[in-house]
């Protein structure tokens, strides 16, 4: 949807009031934006990021209660109650989200569960702070001077701060976080490949969805003016939920469509109203098991079919395509690591080292332990015993997160791209750490922050050019054939600027043309003085490009050198064709 | 008639094809081996064959009778056993349960079922001795005769194995080979995915060389054995 | 106070197990369970009150239904899911939550939120009876007698075939299909499973919790959190936390407030995950790249 749709909506939306006849329609058009405030931040938390919480109404319940009490027992300004409101939900947030550290998404779903349920306890039980059952009385309208924002001065206000709730969620959406939170939620591993914590990632979603809650909150006790516990039982949560699946979950204009579709109904249905849960649970059912992206999801499919043939318009050339900056190569040391897997033992006392700024190949035949090894080195396995040495730094032990952001970047055997993000995108997601510009300057579209997503994006836009996809850009990563999805993991790999880059089986699955296009890719990247590692199987590609191999067998060091030394070396024959070698040279080579 | 009857198989994940046009056919008590490099689409074949993988085109047929689109449950009831790739053991459960697990569904008489568990453990005493530990405890060597020792178990009419030489010593893959040639001199047809090429060769009666998803070539073991067909299939 | 315990924690960790029984083939929870166990037992008081039934056919009425039910759930929200390339993701969280929402509401028109009684089954009773320095009931006794038992029953069940087969199913999904296992009729039928264990925890529930609608959503957290605290997959484990839990329980409504029962129990379960998150007898499993 172009500015000038978001502009006509808006009109839209600040004409309305005049439009409506009484003062119910104008307070269900104000429910409606404090609704789609909430909306809004679930839909970063659980459609973008992946994670369910079933307990946002309890969250709204917070960021009401400390507005209302504040302005009624403290005698605070709406001005300061609704901020006081939100920091309160943002911490409440925070203190949700901290068990997501250690514990999987589905449990976390519960726990948000447990907590609404604990809060919705709590809210009754600490009648001293809360007045308990009979709630907070008397909330007062949000004032400057004498002048009262009431009825149509009130919407328009809800309807500032949803609308500037819209445009922060939505640079957040499109910047770093919204990658990330993408990665989180369809490709975890691709994630804390680039060095992504995948945990402060978790808290921040939930944060800034609590602070939006909370503001509804705030919004949703001056128009009630009463609030009670009642107000807020788990009904209210999965009401969140419902909005958020019904409008699409993770799409843009999701929590809008979700907001608006719930909100026209059932003002046709007002005899329905006490069945109102059964609804909400059949919608919800039939929604997930048949229509999981929602209305804004349907539509976009329909879009998708009448747009195919336009293609996306060029993205400007660079005047001069500026040459790729040098990276420093680390070297590498593995001495004596083990790791066994149950009874099991996949690799056992392996040393080597490779020195920085060479090409080194890790080969054997399957089940050697090659990609145990690989994931040794980057922190994805814990290493049972030995150390491994980036530039003289021990990193066993490290996790890959931590060893990824400092410089150690790899691809996967499977490629693991996000589908719903485009080829720039992904490749963009290797450059997260690196960015500079700060949550709040994102949020607000500072300029420096605008600065940097246009430079990061030709940054990529360059290393897409040097893998040969620079047409495919924006085109959507889930339509891209496997060979090519493996050089998109390169560029996303080579974005972090890498010191060591660890390739896991590139040449896997590839044509003849494209190998050779592949062993080129290798050679140049070495060309930017980073240290490259593969793990490979096609001798061929091997013998070409790397300097020093190691060759394993059954977890073991074989054979170490040049490529000549160890292709011609007997026992590297034998452990990899099995018996004598296969120029039939006699049985005096066949394995011991 | 042949016990298997491969034609134009076509299959893939998702939108990719792997597979492109494999015919192959396997006879009763045949041993058949397939060779080929990293990436030739040996592994999807067989798990095409065993109805793991959906066939996009091509028929699979069982004594002439069409089973394209056999689940793996129907396979297995018909006589093909399948042990994929990596020793798939159930590592958490014992070794006796693993064993008891491959009658699962063959709808044997209790004391046929303790005949042959006690043949079984008389021919692996290692796998009696250490019946109550985890299957995942045991030695890369260990869990591949645990598997053959699962195929005698459940007597298939054809025994389909992925790459059993995987990350073992030359003397257990002479034990387990040692143990496909018995059960085919009891027999039982076998696909052998290997990339031991040499030894698939020696004892595969028809041997069938893939790369890139298709067949390069096929024919007796005997005459391929060192053919320059397999040298460029395995090192290009 | 301990025999209170003991008999909430029964309660508990049956709720628990059958969120075990789930869990194993299909790696999903039911966020129904909470409320199949409140429809076990508000179904069974509802056909004694009315229908004015002997017990037992109450009972092996309500069994049936809510296994039936608990079947319907599979089918509807769940298989169509998991059958999913990919897997469905975590789609499963809510549609079981939704199936939940929709029996909870259906219940609640069709008998009101007040709670009935439900008497435990005969010969037993909630006389108590002086057993030196604590007082217990024959159904109190009977109760915790018959939780050990089922885990017994359970066991013995997972070491048969079929059962072994249902765990190889979680551990290599592959290989269980090679042998000619099939994930999806072994999941219906520990849904159908699970639904028993409920009905079970929901009619002998009756005589400690009173069977009223509220008690679906307060059960589905505390079966959670028995299961979560025991290690998700072990029943002894979920046995053990059950008790703990309803101890917490107990105390917390002596020491503080009843109204801060909840949130104590809360935190402490979560503080034991966040230290040992595969719970108290769970295994911790290793990730795969």
């Amino acid at each position: 949807m172009g500015r000038l749709a978001t502009l006509v909506v808006l009109g839209i939306a600040v004409l309305l009031p005049f439009a409506l006849r009484g003062e119910y329609a104008l307070l269900v058009a104000t429910q409606l934006l404090v609704f789609y405030l909430v909306v809004l931040g679930l839909n970063l938390l659980t459609g973008y990021g992946g994670q369910t919480s079933i307990g946002h109404g309890a969250l709204v319940a917070v960021g009401a209660y400390v507005a209302a009490l504040g302005m009624v027992d403290h005698g605070l300004s709406f001005w300061v109650a609704l901020p006081l409101a939100m920091v309160g939900t943002g911490l409440a947030g925070a203190l949700m989200a901290l068990p997501t550290f250690r514990l999987s998404t589905w449990y976390f779903a519960l726990i948000t569960l447990g907590f609404a349920r604990v809060i919705s306890g709590l809210l009754v039980e600490l009648e001293p702070i809360t007045h308990g059952f009979s709630g907070v009385i008397g909330v007062p309208m949000p004032r400057v001077g004498a002048y009262e924002f009431s009825g149509r001065a009130f919407y328009w206000l809800v309807l500032a701060l949803a609308f500037a709730a819209y445009l922060v969620t939505g640079n957040l959406i499109a910047s770093r976080y919204g990658r990330a939170l993408m990665a989180l939620r369809d490709n975890p591993l691709a994630g804390i490949g680039a060095g992504i914590s995948l945990g402060r990632l978790k808290i921040m979603a939930f944060v800034y969805s609590a602070m939006l809650a909370g503001a509804g909150g705030a919004m949703f006790a001056v128009q009630k003016t009463v609030i009670t516990p009642e107000d807020f039982t788990t009904d209210l949560s999965i009401f969140f939920l419902l909005v958020v699946v019904l409008g699409g979950l993770g799409r843009k204009h999701g929590p809008l469509i979700g907001a608006l579709a719930f909100f026209l109904l059932p003002e046709l249905l007002t005899d329905l109203q006490k069945w109102r849960m059964l609804i909400y649970g059949a919608g919800l059912l039939l929604l997930t098991v048949y229509a999981p992206d929602g209305i804004a999801g349907a539509l976009e499919a329909v879009r998708d079919r009448f747009a195919r043939k336009r293609r996306p318009a060029p993205v400007p050339a660079m005047t001069t395509a500026a040459p790729l900056p040098r990276l420093a190569g680390a070297d590498l040391v593995v001495e004596g690591v083990s790791k066994s897997f149950g009874g099991v033992t996949a690799v056992a006392d392996l040393s080597l080292a490779v020195p920085a700024g060479s090409v080194h190949a890790v080969v054997g035949p399957n089940g050697s332990g090659k990609t145990t090894l690989l994931n040794l080195i980057t922190g994805f396995y814990p290493v049972d015993q030995g150390r491994i040495l980036v530039a003289g730094d021990n990193v066993v032990g490290r996790g890959a997160t931590a060893i990824a952001r400092n410089g150690v970047r790899r691809t996967f055997q499977t490629p693991k791209l996000i589908a719903g993000l485009s080829v720039i995108e992904n490749v963009m997601l290797g450059a997260y750490t690196a960015e500079a510009a700060t949550m709040a300057e994102i949020a607000l579209a500072l300029p420096r922050a605008r600065r940097e997503a246009i430079e990061r994006r030709a940054e990529a836009m360059s290393y897409l050019r040097f893998v040969g996809l620079d047409v495919r850009a924006d085109d959507p990563a889930g339509e891209i054939p496997h060979g090519q999805q493996r050089l998109i993991e390169i560029a996303r790999a080579l974005v972090g600027r890498p010191s060591l880059l660890l390739l896991d089986e590139p040449a896997a699955g590839l044509s003849l043309a494209e190998l050779d296009g592949l062993c080129d890719l290798i050679k140049a990247i070495a060309g930017l003085g980073t240290t490259v590692v593969i793990v490979e199987h096609h001798l061929d590609l091997v013998a070409n490009l790397a300097q020093s191999v190691t060759v394993l067998d059954r977890g073991r060091l074989l054979a170490a050198g040049t490529p000549d030394t160890v292709f011609n070396h007997p026992d590297v024959v034998a452990a990899y064709m099995g018996g004598r070698a296969l120029n039939g040279q006699g049985a005096s080579h066949a394995a011991a | 008639m042949q016990l298997l009857e491969v034609q134009g198989l076509v299959s893939g994940y998702g939108k990719v094809a792997i597979l492109d046009q494999v015919s192959l056919s396997v006879g009763a008590g045949e041993l058949v081996a397939i060779v080929g490099g990293n990436g030739a689409g040996k592994s999807t074949l067989l798990r095409t064959l065993s109805g793991l993988l959906p066939a996009m085109a091509g028929t699979i047929s069982w004594e002439g009778r069409d089973v394209t689109r056999h689940s793996p449950r129907a396979m297995l009831d018909l006589g093909l056993l399948h042990i994929a790739e990596g020793r798939r053991l159930f590592r958490q459960q014992s070794v006796q349960s693993n064993l008891d697990l491959a009658f699962y569904g063959a709808g044997l008489p209790r004391d046929e079922e303790r005949r042959r568990l006690d043949d079984a453990y008389a021919r692996f005493p290692i796998l009696h001795e250490k019946r109550d530990d985890p299957a995942g405890a045991l030695s890369g060597g260990q869990q591949q005769l645990l598997t053959v020792a699962q195929a005698l178990l459940r007597q298939p009419r054809l025994l389909m194995l992925d790459e059993p030489s995987l990350g073992l010593a030359p003397v257990i893959v002479d034990q387990v080979l040692d143990l496909v040639l018995r059960l085919r001199d009891q027999g039982c047809a076998v696909i052998l995915v290997e990339q031991l090429v040499e030894r698939a060769m020696e004892i595969a009666d028809t041997a069938y060389v893939m790369q890139n998803g298709r067949v390069l070539g096929s024919g007796p073991a005997r005459d391929l054995m060192g053919s320059d067909l397999l040298r460029h299939a395995y090192l290009a | 106070m301990l025999v209170q315990a003991l008999t909430a924690g029964s309660i508990y960790a049956l709720v628990g197990i059958s969120v075990n029984v789930i869990y194993r083939p299909t790696n999903t929870f039911n966020l129904a369970q909470g409320n199949l166990v409140m429809l076990g037992a508000i179904l069974c008081a509802t056909i004694l009150g009315q229908l004015k039934l002997p017990w037992y056919a109450a009972a092996g009425i309500t069994i049936v239904v809510i296994s039936a039910i608990a079947w319907v759930t599979h089918l509807v929200a769940v298989a169509p899911i998991l059958s999913r390339p990919g897997g469905g993701g975590h789609g499963w969280l809510v549609s079981t939550l939704a199936i939940g929402i929709l029996i909870e509401d259906v219940v609640g028109k069709i008998v009101g939120p007040d709670p009935q009684r439900l008497p435990p089954p005969p010969p037993l009773s909630t006389e108590l009876i002086a057993l030196g320095p604590v007082s217990v009931s024959s159904y109190q006794i009977a109760l915790i007698v018959g939780v050990i038992a089922i885990v017994a029953g359970l066991e013995a069940f997972y070491r048969s075939r079929t059962g072994r087969a249902i765990l190889a199913i979680a551990e290599d999904r592959d290989a269980s299909l090679l042998w000619g296992i099939d994930p999806t009729r072994l999941a219906r039928m520990s849904f159908i499973l699970s639904g028993v264990v409920a009905a079970m925890a929901g009619i002998l529930a009756g005589p400690v919790f009173y069977a009223s609608v509220g008690l679906g959503g307060s059960l589905l957290i505390k079966g959670f959190e028995a299961a979560a605290a025991g290690g998700i997959g072990s029943n002894r484990g979920v046995v053990l936390a059950g008790f703990f839990i309803a101890l917490l329980e107990v105390m917390a409504a002596h020491a503080l407030a009843p109204g801060y029962q909840d949130a104590v129990t809360f935190v402490a379960v979560l503080l034991l995950l966040l230290v040992r998150p595969q719970g108290l007898m769970g295994r911790t499993g290793l990730r795969t790249v």
